[in-house]
């Protein structure tokens, strides 16, 4: 009798053992990760002023958004000119590099006469942008001076697309 | 055994994704456009409106009528007798909202013309005359056989002159 005890006994211990080693066997791993993006991209035009107005007059005040900005002037004779600051600014936690600069139409920088725009301030593939920090660029429009008539275009626009990228 | 190459299955799955997301996240990009509009509010508009005769002396005569265009006014005449002479009056307006000034006047005359045949021009001088917006200058231009000349007849006997305005913004 003692004897079969001890053999159920053994066989038990024998089978949970098996049980607990077949268990571990077939453990189920999980690893659970979350990740988060805790940073921002907000490049974004700010504020537009007039800078310089030498013999131009406003024909409107700039205005701004957050992807734009706009001005119009007048001028009356040769070498009037007119100048604006637009402030670009990172307001995200991204740093950015202004990639490229695109003025269209494309001849207005190097006008020999008539209507003649010029961008400063900032240098494609140069400039950057860091988080917190502010460019400005510098719009100039004016009729060239040497001029003696007038030109065939009295009325010209101009856009200037900046693009930023983060680097 | 298997726990290991379970949890290596794992850590691999996961550093492909945060991979895949590093990359997506680099090309954030913004595009800012600046708008200008320049219009030039003014007119520069000078030019010869008209030419009449308004004085003939002796047997002075038009060979053919003067005429004119914006740019230019022509005349023909033909001197008879010592002292002949005509007049004319050219008229130059400004039609533009910018006010204007006579600068230079440029007389040249052809090679080997006659010396007998002046010309002489009144009602303008250079630096001085103002041709305001809407306003016009009256140019006299005589053309006159010099009766003090000695002409022998064998040089030269026409004349041709040009005369030029050059005006400025005042």
């Amino acid at each position: 009798m003692d004897k079969r005890n001890y053999l159920i006994a053994g066989l038990l211990v024998a089978v949970i053992f098996m049980g607990i080693g077949f268990a571990a066997l077939t453990a189920q791993l999980t690893i659970t990760g979350t990740a988060t993006i805790d940073s921002t991209w907000d490049v974004k035009i700010t504020e537009i002023t007039q800078k310089t107005l030498s013999g131009a007059t406003q024909d409107k005040e700039p205005t701004h958004t957050t992807n734009s900005a706009t001005f119009s002037v007048k001028f009356t004779k040769p070498g009037d000119y007119a100048e604006y600051d637009i402030k670009v600014t990172n307001n995200g936690t991204l740093n950015a590099k202004l990639k490229n600069i695109t003025i269209s139409p494309e001849d207005v920088t190097n006008a020999q006469s008539g209507i003649k725009y010029t961008v400063s301030g900032v240098t494609e593939e140069t400039t950057t942008l860091d988080s917190n920090q502010t460019n400005t660029v510098t719009v100039k429009a004016e009729w060239v001076g040497t001029d003696t008539s007038m030109p065939e275009e009295t009325t010209k626009q101009v856009t200037i697309t900046l693009d930023y990228e983060q680097y | 055994m298997k726990r290991i190459e379970i949890k290596n299955v794992i850590i691999t799955v996961l550093m492909v994704i945060i991979v895949g997301m590093s990359i997506g996240y680099s090309l954030l990009t913004t595009q800012l456009l600046i708008k200008g509009n320049v219009q030039i509010a003014t007119k520069w508009i000078l030019g010869i409106s008209s030419i009449e005769k308004v004085d003939t002396k002796g047997e002075a005569y038009e060979k053919s009528p003067p005429n004119h265009t914006l740019n230019t006014a022509t005349f023909d005449v033909g001197l008879k007798t010592p002292s002949d002479s005509i007049t004319y009056n050219i008229k130059i307006k400004n039609t533009g909202t910018i006010n204007a000034k006579l600068n230079k006047i440029t007389v040249s005359t052809d090679y080997d013309s006659s010396p007998a045949i002046d010309y002489k021009i009144e009602g303008v001088e250079e630096n001085v005359t103002e041709l305001p917006s809407g306003g016009e200058n009256n140019i006299m231009v005589t053309v006159k056989w010099n009766e003090s000349y000695d002409n022998n007849f064998e040089e030269a006997l026409s004349k041709t002159v040009t005369i030029a305005f050059d005006y400025i913004q005042s």
